[in-house]
Parts: structure tokens; sequence; C-alpha cells
């Protein structure tokens, strides 16, 4: 097997096994699943909108100048870009909403802006894994305190 | 691509990554977007200072040949 397919596995396997740890405790489950589909949607339907728009404006901001830098060919995890889907899966919704839309798409010409637009979106994406992160912390920190008042 | 583009592009990854990065151990929304901005500013100093002294080290070098 070449080396670049078992780093791709390697990696899909650590955000599957990651996402099935946070996804396998109750008190993070929803906030989760609904942060992993809409950047920042998770912190906001717990009450934390400060900071959900915090993570959702920067994320989907960049996001979007990088599909518009990219001609909205930089998104496509399992045939154009395998090793930038890697970094665009903790992003899960936009990317595989993107995906879908641009599958059609095809590669002619590498753009002089191509390689930024690529970056933009997987640095997006890797800044909604550190708003996932912030999450967690943040349920957790909620149910500690419910448990306490209890 | 000219430096000044290519200055310009790094400048929204860069401020959105230090916005979010401040994010967990903040105590609210406010107190992350405080130390976030405080931050972009500190590290955007930093980074002009590193640039600038590896621009004159490069001339430096250029003009005179490897330092060995």
């Amino acid at each position: 097997m070449p080396p670049t397919d078992t780093i791709l596995i390697a990696t899909w396997g650590l955000w599957l096994l990651a996402a099935a740890v946070a996804i396998g405790d109750p008190r993070v489950r929803r906030p989760f699943l609904l942060g992993l589909l809409v950047p920042g949607l998770g912190h906001i339907s717990i009450g934390e909108k400060g900071r959900g728009l915090l993570v959702m404006i920067p994320v989907i901001t960049l996001f979007v100048a990088g599909l518009i830098l990219s001609d909205f060919r930089c998104v496509s995890p399992f045939d154009r870009h395998p090793l930038w889907g890697v970094l665009q899966a903790p992003a899960a919704g936009p990317t595989f909403l993107t995906w879908g839309l641009t599958r059609h798409l095809t590669l002619d010409h590498i753009g002089e802006t191509y390689q930024v637009g690529c970056l933009y979106v997987g640095v997006a994406c890797l800044l909604n894994l550190v708003g996932l992160c912030d999450l967690r912390d943040v349920c957790m920190k909620a149910a500690r305190r419910k448990a306490g008042a209890t | 691509m000219s430096v000044t583009t290519a200055i310009l592009l790094f400048l929204p990854p860069f401020v959105a990554t230090e916005l979010i990065a401040a994010l967990p151990g903040a105590l609210s929304a406010r107190e992350a977007l405080e130390r976030g901005l405080r931050n972009t500013g500190r590290h955007l100093v930093l980074w002009a200072m590193t640039i600038g002294v590896l621009h004159y080290v490069a001339k430096w070098v250029m003009a005179h040949g490897p330092l060995w």
C-alpha cells in the first residue's frame, strides 16, 4: 500500500474514533453533531451565542473565501483532493455539502490563487476542530455545574 | 503574485486563527474576543519583526556570500 494511502486511512480512522468518543457521551452528543454540521451551531444550541458566533463567522468566512479563491474546486475528499480532504473532515457539514454541489466540476487548470484557496478551506475546517474542542469543554463544565447543584 | 498580495492573503487565516485559538480557557465570548484581538496585534508585530530581520539577513548573505 502506498504511504499516502496509509496516512489517509490512519487519519480518517483517527477522526472517526474522535467523533465516536464525542458522540458516545450523551452530555456532548447533540451540540457536537450540530457543531460538526454547521460551525458554531453547537455553541448556539447550548445557549453560548457569543462563542458560537466567534466560531461561525471566521470559519464560514474563510471557507467561502477559500472556495472563491480556488474556483470552487478545492473540496473533494475522495477524488480530486484526498489529502486536503483529511484536513476538511472536521467541518463535515460544509465539506460534504460543497463536495456534493461541486462534484461535476473538473480541475482543468490551476489558477494563481488555487493553492491559497485550498489552504483557506483547510485552515477553516481545522479551526472548527478547535471550536468543537471548546464546545466539549463548555458542555462538560455545564454538566459538572448541574451535577453539583443537584 | 506580488509580495503585498501574498501578505494580504495571509492576514485573514491569521486573524481567524488568533480569534478562535483564544476561545478555549476564556470564561466568556467577550473575553475570548478581547484576548484574540490583543494576540493578533502582538503576534503581527512579532511576525513583522521576524520577517524584517530575515529579509535583511538574506540581503546581507546575497551581498557577501554565505557565512561559512
